[in-house]
This record gives structure tokens, sequence and C-alpha cells, in this order.
């Protein structure tokens, strides 16, 4: 890594954590009476608060799932975790406003330099809790609600009563029940017909305390013509004790619509990730997932997407680094639903340093969709031999016209191209770097400036000493 | 006898797709379990200049096989299991020296359930065909394999059990140093059919090519489970499946990657290719990897598509009908997943296999 980078983004960039001020800390491990506790103090209306306890219950019946990294799921301790914990009183629209602790650490993120410049809205999530939130006045005047969870149940309870837990049923997994249970947090955005919103809306989640449990739930609603890009950022400081990051998001698009949800996690090495995100589009509507994977523990995330529509189309474009103790078990699940459905998958991922890094995914065609095309790339890296990559893909096809491609590779960093880079001036390092970025470069185009700009900074710091 | 086991959960994903409860034999009419092995065509044995089959105690079997030490592959498996308790011993086939023609031998299942196993040790270069036909309503077939350092063999597996039968079959190969296997699957009998076929690359400069043909009709289901294992380096392994499903059938293919920490210079591949015949078939494929070596060439790959309207066209043209030009289709497409073995003594054997069944489809 280069001077400059290392000044960008110092040892583990987010690894740095601020004292502890807690306005309600609940006590650590989960009952019943945690989760109408939560419900109470948010001042829920009952609907939510039953369903709550119906989700609460379907968890603790739910066996842990034998798939996947079995092995580390066990290792979770559901009694250790803070399911609640609240650090600001209120929700504050002025930056100025936002307690010193918590705004310094957003500065550190910079997210009020990012606001300034090129966001249309932003929420920033502390804890289990929005402290920060922001919307330009020229969309709040078009419709367009961008709210975090909370308000939004508050303010417009029943259109998230007509959307929530709708795409990801709390019976859904045992991570959606436990989501469902105690969630808190999380985005609520609602664009009307036909409105287009230009600049991205941003989220920030951030756990500072450890042992803390991060349950955010987004909601995205894309109204009938309209369009909305979605950008998410996570990060975490690093404890040598486990913090739980188990988020819900569902995301609606409507007929002629078009989501894009663009998140980059950068949790610490001591982080579960263990995140359920389904989208479904209707006729005539995109729904794309741009997610990128470089930190916690173990992560277990595979974005969805529905397409329900005649001629809905998704996009899911991924990938995921895999350093040492990690394993990042994500993938991308598209279920053709209906007739003359598109989708494209790009899946990329690295491991490095004896870390794992796994693909799965599925591609199902349903008997009644008739005329659908999709295509399936996985691409992984090896950067040294006490690594590993795994690809699982599965297509279940049930239409004869469908017309499915998926090809899958697994390789090392050629000889040829370091000596190519070499042979022009580049140290190992830097031309392993390059290689690397390039590697990861259909993703990073997608991404807004800004992001894109700080992956390749978190990615050459990744690579740090993976030469000699 | 066999014992009651309880059958694995589907969430357990060798038997996700296909439970174990469709295939489990039943106890209650499975009080002897046997398959009959013919032995090779006298001009063949003359002609095979080398090959050395023992007598086998019993007289149906005097010129080809004996009785076998048998050591179960240390796997746990519930079908493997199985069939280790249905099966009493087994036989053996010694295949030694360079035989030049095809060795064919007929596995013959008749009665209400039947199973056996076969043990094919190949020390120089062989071709085998064996071929599985009769009445049984339930049919089980462990077959293993030695190809010892240096050798080739290569296997046709094709089968006409009846449209009503039910087939479990397992493999287990190993694959000795600069050994090759080369196996070639036809798989068009039977209505419920389940196969778990594993192969194990043993040793520097090993290799394996497998092709695999499926044709689904009628509610035939058929599941196809393909492990290859590179435990060691320079090995070499390719597997192509095609299958066409027509009817209501249905068809899994699941194949399973390996490669062991350390085993560089790996070079593997495998692709799945569907071809649907009707509204109704069905077609899933799951090529999965694991690799944990990083010099190696590793790549996997699925297509699934209806079948090409342009080349019924262009038959159809030339006076086939559409049944004729599907099926003239369908026979190319299958054919296929054989001529990437680069063996042309298995391919005829298999495609003259194929021909025969596409020319008695009518009659299914």
């Amino acid at each position: 890594m280069g001077d400059e980078a290392r000044q960008a983004v110092g040892e583990y960039q987010f690894g740095f954590h601020d004292p502890e001020h807690a306005t309600i800390r609940f006590d650590k491990g989960l009952s019943e009476q945690v989760v109408r506790d939560i419900s109470a103090l948010k001042n829920e209306p009952e609907w939510m608060t039953e369903l709550r306890v119906k989700a609460y219950h379907h968890f603790m019946e739910r066996p842990m799932p034998e798939w996947g990294n079995a092995a580390m799921l066990k290792q979770i301790d559901f009694d250790a975790v803070t399911y609640f914990l609240r650090s600001s009183d209120k929700t504050e629209r002025n930056w100025d406003d936002v307690p010193d602790d918590i705004k310094h650490t957003f500065e550190r993120l910079g997210i009020p330099e990012a606001e300034q410049k090129w966001l249309g809205g932003v929420t920033a999530q502390y804890e289990s809790e929005a402290v920060y939130h922001s919307m330009r006045e020229d969309l709040e005047a078009q419709g367009v609600i961008f709210l975090d969870m909370d308000s939004g149940l508050r303010e417009h309870p029943d259109l998230v009563k007509r959307f929530f837990n709708t795409v990801v049923p709390y019976t859904d997994n045992k991570f959606s029940a436990l989501n469902t249970a105690v969630w808190s947090g999380g985005s609520f955005l609602y664009v009307p017909k036909g409105v287009h919103v230009e600049m991205p809306v941003q989220a920030y989640f951030r756990i500072n305390a450890k042992n803390m449990g991060q349950f955010e739930r987004t909601l995205i609603v894309a109204d009938e013509g309209a369009s909305v890009h979605y950008v998410e950022g996570c990060t975490a400081p690093t404890y040598s004790e486990e913090s739980l990051h188990s988020a819900v998001v569902e995301l609606i698009a409507l007929e002629g619509s078009r989501i894009r949800y663009s998140t980059i996690q950068n949790w610490s090495a001591s982080v579960y990730n263990l995140v359920t995100k389904r989208g479904i589009a209707h006729a005539n509507a995109t729904v794309e997932w741009v997610d990128g994977n470089l930190g916690s523990k173990l992560t277990m995330k595979y974005p969805a997407v529905l397409l329900k529509g005649e001629g809905a189309h998704a996009e899911i474009i991924s990938v995921a680094y895999a350093g040492e103790g990690q394993h990042q078990d994500a993938g991308s699940k598209v279920h053709h639903l209906a007739p003359n459905t598109t989708s494209n998958i790009l899946s990329k991922s690295i491991s490095k340093d004896g870390g794992r890094s796994t693909y799965r995914g599925m591609l199902q065609v349903l008997p009644k969709a008739h005329g659908c095309r999709s295509k399936v790339v996985c691409d992984a890296l090896m950067l040294d031999p006490e690594s590993r990559s795994d690809t699982y893909p599965t297509m279940e096809v049930g239409n004869a016209s469908a017309d499915l491609e998926h090809e899958a590779s697994v390789s090392k960093v050629g000889g040829d191209q370091l000596f190519y880079l070499m042979s022009r001036g580049h140290t190992e390092a830097e031309a392993m770097g390059l290689i690397v970025n390039g590697f990861f470069e259909p993703f990073t185009k997608e991404l807004p400036m800004e992001y894109a700009t700080e992956l390749n900074k978190l990615l050459d710091l990744h690579m740090e000493g993976s030469i000699g | 006898m066999t014992v009651a086991r309880p059958a694995p959960p589907r969430s357990i994903h060798l038997w996700r797709h296909t439970p174990w409860t469709w295939m489990a034999p039943d106890a209650a009419v499975v009080e002897s379990l046997h398959v009959n092995v013919h032995p090779p065509s006298p001009s063949c044995l003359a002609d095979g200049g080398g090959v050395h089959l023992h007598a086998a105690g019993k007289d149906r079997f005097s010129t080809m096989v004996h009785a076998h030490e048998y050591t179960r592959p240390d796997v746990e498996d519930v079908a493997r299991a199985t069939l280790d308790d249905a099966v009493e011993g087994g036989h053996q086939l010694d295949l030694h020296g360079d035989l030049a023609e095809v060795i064919h031998v007929d596995l013959v299942a008749n009665g209400e359930a039947v199973a056996g196993r076969l043990h094919v040790r190949c020390t120089g270069h062989a071709t085998l065909h064996l071929h599985l036909s009769g009445d049984a309503s339930w049919c089980g077939l462990h077959l293993t394999g030695d190809v010892t350092d240096g050798a080739h063999l290569a296997v046709a597996v094709t089968d006409e059990l009846g449209k009503h039968a039910r087939f479990l079959r397992c493999d287990d190969w190993n694959i000795g140093r600069d050994a090759r296997l080369i196996s070639g699957t036809l798989s068009t009998g039977g209505f419920r059919r389940k196969s778990d076929l594993r192969h194990h690359l043993n040793a520097t400069g090993g290799d394996v090519r497998i092709g695999i043909g499926v044709h689904g009709r009628g509610e035939r289901h058929d599941d196809h489970h393909v492990e290859i294992h590179h435990h060691l380096g320079h090995t070499t392994s390719s597997l192509v499946a095609n299958t066409a499903c027509g009817d209501a059938s249905r068809s899994i293919g699941t194949g399973r990657l390996v490669i062991a920490p350390g085993a560089d210079g790996s070079d593997a591949g495998q692709v799945f290719r569907n071809l649907l015949l009707s509204e109704s078939a069905r077609a899933d494929a799951i090529p999965e990897l694991e690799v944990l070596a990083d010099d190696v060439a590793a790549a996997h790959g699925a297509a699934s598509a209806a079948i090409d309207e342009g080349q019924v066209h262009y038959l159809m043209c030339r006076g086939l009908d559409r049944a004729s030009a599907e099926d003239l289709v369908v026979e190319g497409f299958l054919a296929a997943a054989f001529s990437e073995l680069n063996h042309d003594r298995l391919v005829g054997v298999l495609r003259d296999r194929l021909i025969v069944h596409l020319d008695c489809a009518q009659e299914w």
C-alpha cells in the first residue's frame, strides 16, 4: 500500500471506538419481555408488537441452519448480545445538534462531507437507532419520504403496514425472525409515482459498543415509474468479543420503477454479519443490488430478487474479500416468476491469508415463466495456497423456453500479468494491487465516485503484505 | 438383509432433490438381493489376449468373476451403507494387459428387488461396457474400481431398465499415478434414478474424464451427483453432463469438484447442459467448486435452453417429420457429451446404445 492510501485509511480505518454514552441500554439476552420492551419504548402500534412477539417465538423454535458455516454459527452466544442500546434521545435534523461523541464518529467516517457533496439525503444510525437524518427540500416537496424506520412507522403507519414483512416474512429464516422481533432503526424510503431521485440517498450504520447487536430494518418502495439509488455503508470497531449484525432489507419496485441498492459493508473482523436482503420487481421494474463485502468474521448474505411481473429485470453485482479468519459466504438469488423476465449476476471474490470466500447462488425459473433470460458469472481469485474458494450455484429450470447460462472460474494472479506490470516499473506489491483493483473494476464502476475511490483504498490496505 | 436406517433430512444436500425415502428399498420385499453378472462373449475373450478372469465359485459366474474381499469406502452415506447391508461379498473383474476389444458385461436385474456390487481392477489398458437390464422394480448397484498406476480404463454404463424401476447407483473409483479413467454413462431407463458417482485422483498425473447423457421421458426422475476429488497436484479432470428432458420428466445434475490443499497444478472443469423439450419438463444444475489450492485452473459452467427451432426446421426441410427431427437433435446433443471423452471405442458403444434407445422411444 502506498503512503497516500495509508494516510487515507489508517490501520483498519474504522477500527476506532468512542466512549459509550448510552441513554438506554437493555440487559444482555433475549426474552419476550425484551421484545415487548423495545416495542413499548418506541410506542409502536399493537400490530407491530404482536408481529415482533410472533417472530420472537419463531426465532426461539427454529433451529440454527445446518448449511453454510454451521460451525461458526454455533459460536454465536445470543445471550451475550445487547439487543437495544439508545445513544441519543432523538433523531436530529441539524448536524450541530448531534451529541459530540457521535458526531465525532461520523465526521471521521466522512458523512457530513459526503452529504454536502453528492447526497440527496442521509441517515446515520449509531447502535440501535438513527441519530441524524437529513433530506433535500426539493425531494421532500416531490413527496419523497426518507426517514429512519422508527419515524417511518410513527409518521406513515399505513404505508409501512402495507409493505412491512411482505418481502421477507419473519418465517423466512432464523435471522429474519430475530430481526423482526428486535428490529430497531434502518431506513424507510418511499418514492412516489413518476419521481426520479437523481442523487443517491445514503444510510450509514455504525456499531460502537462491544457485544452489540444491530438489527436495522430497511424498507424501500418505488411507486410506479419512479427511480432511486440507495447507498449503504457499515462499520464497527475492532473488539475481541463478537458483535452481531442481522439486518433485513425489503425492496418493492412497483410497475415500471427502478431501485438500485448499493452497499459496502466493511465490518471489523469481530462481527457476524447475517443479513437477509430481498426485492420484488413488478412488471417492467428493475431491482439492482450492488453489494460489496469486505469485513466481518462471517458474512452470510444472498441478495435476492423475485421477478414477479412480466418484463421485470434483476441485476446483481457482488464482490467479496476474505482475509485471515474470515468467511465471506455471499451470493445471490433470482427467482423468475413471470414471463419475459431477465437477470444478470456477476460475482467476484478474493481469498487471501487463509480466508474463505463462498459463492452460493440460486437461479430459478417457474413453469409459467416463459421466455426468461439469465446469465451468471462467478470469478474467484486465490492469492495464496492457504485460502479457499467455493462455488455453490443452483439452477432450477421449470420452463423449456428459458435461456440460462452460468459460468465460474477459480484462478490465481497470472505470472505474466505481474511480469508485464513490473517490467513497466511497478513493484510486485503495486502490480498485485493494480491487478486486484482491476479484478473488482466491474463492481467499482457501478459505485458513486467517492465510494469507488474508498473501496480501492481499502483494497490497497487489505492487500498490504500480500507479497513476500 | 437390509437394516432400516433413518432417512437423511432433505437439508442434506445430497438428498435434497431426490429424498432417500424415494430410493430406499422396501425391506419387506428385499429378502434376497442379487445381480446376475453374465460373462463376456467368447470371441471377446479370445481377442482380449491377456484377459484374466477367474472362476466365480458359482456356476453362473464361471468365467469372469469371483467373490471379492471387499473393502467398503470410508464414506458415511446411507445409500452405500444400505447397499453394503444388502450385498454379501461381491464380484471382482480383473483387467490386465492391453485389451484391444471392448469387454461387454451384462448385468441382469430380475426380480422384485435386486442389488449387486462389482469391483473393477484395471492394471492395463481396457474398455469395458456394463449394460444393465431386467425387470426389477428396485435395483441397487455399487460399482467400485481401482485404476492402478499407469493404467487406462474406459467404462461405458448403459441401461434398459423398465419404466417403473427405481435404480440406485453408487460409484467409488480410485485413480492412481499417471492413470486415466474415462467414464461414459447413458441414462435412459427406470422411473426414478439416483446416481452418486465419486472419483478420487490419488496421485500425480491422474486423469478422469466423465461424460453423462440423460434422456428424460414420461415422468422419469434422474438425479446424477458426481464428485471429483483432486487429492494431489498435477491431476486433471473434466465432466460434461448433457440432459435432454421431455414430457414431465425431471433431471438433477450436481457436480462437486474438490481440489485439496496443496494440489497445485490441478486442472478441472465441469459443464452441465440442459435441453428442455416440453413445457412440463424440469432440469436443475448445481455445479459446485471447492478449491483449497491457489495454483489451479478450475472452472464450471451450466446452461439451459429449449430445443433450437432453427435446427428442427432445417431437418424438417429435408423430409423428416417433427418427432424424427427432434430425436436427431437430441441424439446429437447427448452424443456431444461423449464425443468430448476422445475415446472412439467408448463413444461408439455409447452412441450405438443411444441410437437403439431413440429408435425404441415410440414403445415407451
